[in-house]
């Protein structure tokens, strides 16, 4: 499963709440008044109830017949010296009304979709993270999406395709600005069963979700008057749904790796409230040649090493982790390249650019990836 | 061995007089009660108006630095999109916003404002909130469905309204439906009044409803003050044609300049209630000092120090300040209710629609309030009580030398009164003075003429004594001879009763020239037949388009002969927004009454139609231009110069207007619109059944408010008595305050000669003869006061039409002289004069020769 | 040897009063000498200066020239204010037309004075029920002056004049304006009074018969104070 889900279920709503609540960051209160009020699903939106048939590029435009779809981009770069940077660049659309129950409107600022994007860049060598939050309409070309051509945007924030396998990704906030080519070296990798991908135990609790798991990526960041000429690794998530959740979910950790193997893979682990793990927890390995491999719960073993608390939030992250796949003859260390890449808008979760160390069929492998945690600053416990 | 604190039964000395001479400390006591009271009902609804501007402008500009408009048609909204997706890190918000009724919110003008919730949060902050979040679930159909506006908790209490409650919108005579889709919680009383009269919706909502699809009407900016002119620069390069970048404040200045000076009016107003007060009360302390010289004497005999009599007399007389201060306060608050309902109504009918109503007490003008009346009571005593203070340590003091002293200072007063009144009134005619120093020059004219008045009394009541007693007798003479020889106690009423009056002419001369000046104007103006705009539109300057189908059908309707059309709209520029009237009235040209022009009405017209423009007066005081010069509005195609061939009296608002012709208004701004339209009927036809027919052949889908001409020019007056309705209150007030005032001073007076009035009748004098003789010297002193305020009052009349109606309002009135006021003036001051005589008449005709004689 | 012991020592005192632009002596050059305990009658025709003469020893009126010691000091140098105090401390008054303060009652008339003075209230009160007591006028403490007759009044008046413990009280004709049997048994309460107080009375009057209970009587005379031989 792949990432915030819950967060864009409450955080598009509780965005909009915004600016007529305006409440700082992350009040847990306000937050869970929020969450208990927002209509769980709103009947007439569509569910991820089976496989089904992925069409590219159409697919990687919008879905609004599901209420939740998120584009992610995060990635590992370096500049021709060995500096190292981390960025992450998602956009998120939240469905307020199934679309055969929007009224027809005859203003261009009738929206029945709103977006929010998140902007993250982390310099690790000057140990800075930057974060910045947005929220639009998907009206008015304010925000939106679109299959051909590949677009998704938030105002100046924009993913789009630039030719076959290739897409740009432009950023800027408060004098950081990301410029990146993306080249796909894989092209779409299914999660799941086929991209179907079970969160839970009913139907319905799933989602439709594919990676584009090796971006080989080259571009320019400029942080205030620095400008740094970067390449390196992006991964890209694309996931949409409606509910995928069940309440007993607290939090997750989820992992996206590349070795320098050739290989990438991709786990998340779904927490109880109690700290025990949820057995739908899973994984998909994806080999050099694309091929992939559907890791279940029993197939990885991931164990914290060490925790971090936020000075931010106060909350306890699990700060380092060993990670073993057996049957893969996979063992790695997975390392934060900046412990401090806590998220602190709308919503608090950690999500950063790791380091990987470790073994593959006896050889030693290298990589980079990120890292996502929720539910350590926010207890979750059964609202959803 | 100085001592601070006074002995007890000094103090007593103090309060006893004013608990045994009851009537004495009612009538100071309702003096200052009703001084105080004036003053600060008239701040509270002063304060309130600027706090209601504030909060309105704080509800609909909030925290923006600038702004960018573009002309009638508004702004394009993707001028908007694409600054927004610009990457320029800038707050901005787009806004657009409609006046609008709802019958479930009491049909009184709300604002619709139309807003991005994502880009409002460093706008308009005001709606933050800490404790309690906006159901989300209304969220998805602000956006989504049409119609959905949030209101605050306060108002939805008030109206007995709920989320999902419905609601019907007027919006130009269209009745559209609308849903409650969400409360907003304000965070503080503040928020809450900003709040008051606002309805929010998303801007789709409110561009469906205005029919101004794919417009703004304007983007608020917060730009930093850092690097601005070079970012507004950079902002400038962005904008289409016919957009402009503005700063917020010019939005805003002009109008609080101009209410300003009309809040400035009022309150001076009521200080001239609060001077007749202080009169009042030097007239009661002066009684009651003059009453008491011998016990003074006796007390310094004693041994008491003139402070220390020098406090009993400032203390007891402070003592009645606090209270009836504070009477004042709640007498203030109870009639400030209503003040602040007609001061509000003023500015709704003048100056711009006021959405926010009720705001909280300002504490602010009741401590100012209670000071004032500590201050005029201080004032009031302080000569008084430092008479008092003066007393010689004698036994006994003769009346004689007692009033010989009187009329020293009387004759000292009188010419420094002279003095203060012909400096003022020089520098009235001579210095171009501002709105303030006016009004100091007024109040310097008012109470140097109160100052000489008794001078005026001294020397005028022996003339009258040989006038009156060949006609009625030995009372005759006796009367003025009585006036003059009380001095000490009659001037100060005299003075009072002569300034309250003089208010009352001066106040009400005004207003009646200004409404023969708007009789005559709307003879010239209004010439035709019937007039329409949309219902609920302002009956001046409606701004509400009307549906072309409607002028289809006006056009071609049997019966009319020629229909006129007319444009008002708020157009950008460089002095703020304007007020435009275009209209396509050929003869107009002669249907103005021009201030200022060249040529005749004809050619002025003809100037007009070739591209110049004419501006009201007001406009033309306020930006200083004058024939000749140019004026620059902003137009689609940029900036532009537009020649000034007239300017042209107008009474409709003291903002100004710039009327133009209404095709090149069209061929400049692209704008359609007809706001308002007249129409010259063929001779011979019913004009009220047609007004009938039209209203309702015409009020199908948009409700229009058809009149005829004499119902326009009827509502028009009815505007314009509602907005004076104020001032007469005023005038009213400051009456009353002089009556009490000649009351207390006669009654003063005839208690204290009850000895004498004993000694009269012991003497032969009939009760019938004691009443005459009271009552005689009562009316004497109203006459007197009465004529004498007859000239003050022309004056104060003449400087409130030609200065301060100039200055506050930017209208010049010529003086209708009309001898009614005057008439009605001098009748008030000898009825109250002779009213006042009464009680004292009676009391000194009941009481036996005996009686009265041994009082003592 | 008197001169030390002297209560009130007047010496060269003299006064006169611009009238109608003309110089007007009322005191020339006058000397006295009051030993403690002394009652002194000052007779004199209406405008001899008699009363001029009591407002000068009172410090109401200030002298043009010449010394008036009291107490060692001299009230011919002092200021206003100064005079005031000394009033306030040393002088009792009793008036011809009583000048009770109407608004204050009998009690809170004789109370004044004292008060003035400084003595604490309720001593003020206990020491002036006292002297009303004295004067007869026992409980009508709280009437006020208007319900008394001129009699009563003025035994206020003379309870006022003691109140505060004067060293001199000054009586300007105190029966002046009172019928003849009450003026009579009003000079004796006075003259009792203050000789049983042991204050010094200095008295203004063209009454033979008052005069006649001082241990020296005084004549005013064209502006000089003669004395009058002690009648059998």
């Amino acid at each position: 499963m792949r990432r915030v889900a819950l967060i864009v279920l409450v955080v598009l709503t509780v965005g909009a709440a915004a600016y007529f609540a305006f409440m700082p960051p992350a009040r847990p209160q306000n937050l869970n008044a929020s969450v208990q009020s927002t209509p769980q699903v709103i009947e007439g939106f569509a569910r991820a109830e089976g496989v089904r048939e992925f069409s590219f590029p159409q697919d990687f435009g919008p879905h609004p017949e599901f209420q939740t779809e998120w584009w992610y981009y995060t990635g590992n770069l370096q500049t021709a010296d060995g500096r190292h940077f981390g960025y992450q660049l998602t956009f998120f659309r939240r469905g307020l009304l199934p679309p055969d129950q929007l009224p027809a409107r005859s203003s261009q600022w009738a929206a029945g979709q709103l977006y929010m994007a998140h902007f993250t860049v982390t310099d690790v060598e000057a140990g800075s993270f930057y974060s910045h939050e947005r929220f639009s309409r998907g009206a008015a070309g304010l925000a939106g999406a679109q299959g051909e051509p590949y677009a998704v945007w938030l105002e100046d924030w924009r993913a789009e395709a630039s030719g076959p396998g290739t897409f740009t990704l432009h950023a800027e906030a408060d004098g950081v600005k990301l410029e990146l080519t993306l080249q796909d070296a894989k092209g779409p990798i299914l999660q799941g069963d086929r991209g179907y991908s079970r969160k839970g135990e009913e139907p319905g609790n799933a989602s439709y979700y594919y990676s584009q798991t090796r971006l080989v990526s080259e571009g320019s960041l400029q942080i205030g008057e620095q400008h740094y000429q970067l390449s390196g690794l992006s991964w890209k998530d694309h996931e949409f749904s409606t509910s995928v959740l069940t309440s007993e979910i607290a939090g997750w950790d989820w992992f996206s790796l590349q070795l320098d193997s050739g290989y990438e893979l991709m786990v998340y682990q779904l927490r109880r409230a109690d700290g025990s793990i949820a057995p739908r927890s899973s994984g998909t390995l994806v080999a050099p040649d694309g091929s992939t491999t559907q890791l279940f719960a029993q197939d990885f073993v991931l164990t914290p090493l060490s925790s971090w608390r936020s000075p931010h939030s106060g909350a306890e992250y699990p700060a380092s982790w060993s990670l073993s796949l057996p049957a893969h003859d996979l063992q790695l260390e997975i390392t934060p390249y900046l412990r401090d890449q806590e998220l602190n808008h709308t919503f608090t979760y950690w999500e950063g650019a790791i380091r990987i160390l470790g073994s593959q069929n006896g050889q030693p492998v290298a990589g980079s990836g990120y890292v996502e945690l929720t539910g350590y600053a926010e207890p979750f416990n059964g609202d959803f | 061995m100085k001592r601070t604190a006074l002995a007890p039964s000094l103090i007593k000395v103090g309060w006893r007089y004013l608990l045994t001479h009851p009537l004495q400390s009612l009538l100071m006591l309702v003096g200052i009660a009703l001084g105080v009271g004036v003053a600060v009902s008239v701040d509270i609804a002063n304060a309130s108006a600027a706090q209601a501007f504030e909060l309105s402008t704080e509800a609909v500009a909030g925290k923006a630095t600038h702004y960018i408009s573009a002309g009638p048609l508004g702004l394009d909204e993707q001028t908007y999109v694409a600054l927004r997706t610009a990457g320029l890190e800038l707050p901005m918000a787009p806004v657009l916003s409609q006046l609008v009724t709802s019958p479930q919110l009491g049909d009184a003008p709300l604002q619709l404002m139309g807003i991005d919730p994502f880009a409002e949060q460093p706008f308009r902050s005001y709606l933050a909130n800490d404790d309690q979040d906006t159901p989300s679930s209304a969220l998805g159909a602000f956006y989504a469905i049409p119609g959905a506006v949030l209101l605050s908790t306060d108002m939805a209490e008030q109206y007995g309204l709920s989320e999902g409650s419905m609601l019907e919108l007027n919006i130009n005579g269209m009745a559209l439906p609308a849903m409650v889709a969400g409360l907003l919680q304000p965070r503080d009383t503040l928020s809450a009044q900003a709040l008051q009269g606002l309805l929010l919706a998303d801007i789709s909502t409110v561009q469906e409803f205005s029919g101004r699809l794919g417009r703004l009407e304007r983007i608020d900016l917060i730009l930093p003050s850092a690097n601005r002119d070079a970012i507004i620069a950079d902002l400038e390069s962005r904008l289409p044609q016919g957009a402009v970048l503005l700063q917020s404040e010019s939005r805003n200045q002009s109008v609080e300049q101009m209410t300003t000076a009309f809040r400035t009016n009022i309150t001076a107003l009521s200080l001239l209630g609060l001077v007749v007060g202080v009169f009042l009360i030097y007239n009661t302390v002066t009684f009651s000092v003059v009453q008491r010289r011998q016990s003074f004497g006796t007390l310094r005999a004693l041994g008491v120090s003139s402070r220390e009599i020098f406090a009993i007399v400032l203390g007891e007389a402070m003592l009645v300040g606090i209270v009836g201060s504070l009477i004042g306060l709640g007498l203030g608050i109870l009639m400030g209710r209503g003040s602040v309902a007609l001061v509000s109504q003023t500015i709704n009918d003048v100056f711009y629609t006021m959405t926010v109503r009720e705001v909280s007490l300002p504490t602010q003008s009741l401590v100012k309030g209670a000071l004032l009346g500590m201050l005029a009571t201080f004032v009031a005593a302080i000569i008084p009580a430092w008479e008092a203070a003066k007393s010689p340590p004698r036994r006994t003091l003769s009346r004689s030398q007692l009033e010989s002293v009187s009329r020293r200072t009387l004759a000292q007063a009188s010419l420094a009164g002279a003095l203060l009144a012909v400096a003022s009134a020089v520098a009235l005619a001579r210095l171009n003075l501002q709105l303030i120093p006016s009004f100091g020059a007024m109040f310097g004219v008012v109470i140097g003429a109160a100052l000489v008045a008794p001078f005026i009394m001294q020397v005028s009541m022996p003339l009258l004594a040989r006038v009156l007693a060949p006609l009625i007798g030995p009372l005759g003479r006796l009367a003025p001879r009585e006036v003059s020889a009380s001095a000490s106690r009659t001037s100060p009423a005299m003075a009072a009763l002569m300034v309250a009056v003089a208010v009352t002419i001066g106040g009400s001369l005004m207003v009646s020239s200004f409404r023969a000046s708007v009789v005559d104007w709307m003879e010239v103006i209004l010439r035709d037949d019937v007039y329409g705009s949309v219902a609920g539109a302002s009956i001046s300057e409606p701004q509400e388009a009307i549906a072309p189908e409607a002028l289809e059908r006006l056009q071609t309707w049997p019966g009319i002969e020629e229909a006129h059309y007319l444009r008002n709209v708020m157009v950008d520029s460089p002095y703020g927004p304007l007020m435009l009237a275009a209209n396509n009235n050929p003869d107009d040209g002669e249907e103005q009454v021009y201030f200022e022009a060249e040529g005749t009405g004809t050619e002025v017209w003809q100037a007009v139609q070739n591209g110049a423009v004419i501006i009201s007066e007001p406009l033309a005081n306020r930006l200083e231009l004058g024939l000749g010069d140019n004026i620059v509005l902003y137009t689609p195609d940029g900036p532009r110069d537009f020649p000034i061939a007239a300017i042209f009296s107008d009474y409709t608002s003291s903002r100004g207007n710039i009327t133009l012709w209404l095709d090149n208004y069209r061929a400049i701004w692209g704008d359609q619109s007809v706001t308002a339209f007249s129409a010259v009927v063929r001779a011979g036809t019913d004009v009220d059944a047609m007004v009938a027919e039209l209203q309702r052949e015409l009020s199908s889908e948009q409700l229009l408010h058809i009149r005829s001409n004499s119902t326009l020019r009827a509502e028009s007056l009815s505007v314009f008595d509602r907005t004076f309705l104020i001032s007469s209150a005023l005038h009213i007030i400051t009456t009353n305050v002089a009556f009490v005032g000649v009351l207390s001073a006669m009654l003063s007076l005839q208690l204290e000669k009850q000895r004498q009035m004993g000694i009269l009748k012991a003497i032969g004098l009939t009760v019938c003869q004691i009443w005459s003789l009271t009552l005689l010297e009562t009316g004497l002193i109203g006459a007197l006061s009465g004529l004498l305020a007859l000239p003050l009052g022309y004056v104060i009349a003449q400087v409130l039409l030609g200065l301060i109606n100039r200055r506050s309002f930017g209208w010049t009135l010529r003086m209708h002289f009309e001898t009614q006021p005057f008439a009605e003036a001098l009748l008030v001051a000898i009825a109250a004069a002779l009213l006042a005589g009464l009680y004292p008449a009676w009391r000194a005709s009941r009481r036996s020769a005996a009686n009265a004689m041994r009082f003592d | 040897m008197s001169a030390l012991t002297a209560l009130l020592r007047i010496h060269g005192l003299s006064k006169s009063y611009e009238e109608a632009g003309q110089r007007r002596p009322i005191l020339r050059n006058v000397d006295l000498e009051i030993q403690p305990g002394e009652f002194i009658a000052v007779l004199g025709s209406s405008g001899s200066g008699k009363s001029t003469f009591l407002n000068l020893i009172s410090g109401i009126d200030l002298a043009d020239s010449g010394e008036i010691w009291l107490q060692g000091q001299n009230l011919v140098t002092m200021n206003e204010a100064e005079r005031t105090l000394f009033r306030r401390n040393h002088i009792g008054f009793v008036f011809q037309f009583f000048n009770l303060l109407p608004t204050l009652t009998v009690l809170e008339n004789v109370t004044l004075p004292a008060e003035l003075r400084g003595t604490p209230l309720k001593q003020a009160q206990a020491r002036a029920t006292e002297l009303l007591a004295q004067v007869g006028l026992a409980g009508r403490e709280g009437s006020f002056p208007d319900r008394l007759s001129g009699g009563e009044q003025q035994r206020v008046a003379i309870a006022r004049a003691l109140s505060h413990d004067p060293l001199l009280v000054l009586a300007d004709e105190p029966t002046g304006n009172l019928d003849e049997e009450t003026g009579a048994h009003i000079m004796a309460l006075l003259e009792q009074l203050t000789r049983q107080a042991g204050k010094n009375l200095i008295m203004a009057t063209h009454n033979l018969e008052n005069a006649r209970l001082a241990d020296r009587t005084l004549r005013m005379h064209e502006g000089k104070l003669v004395s009058e031989p002690a009648r059998p």
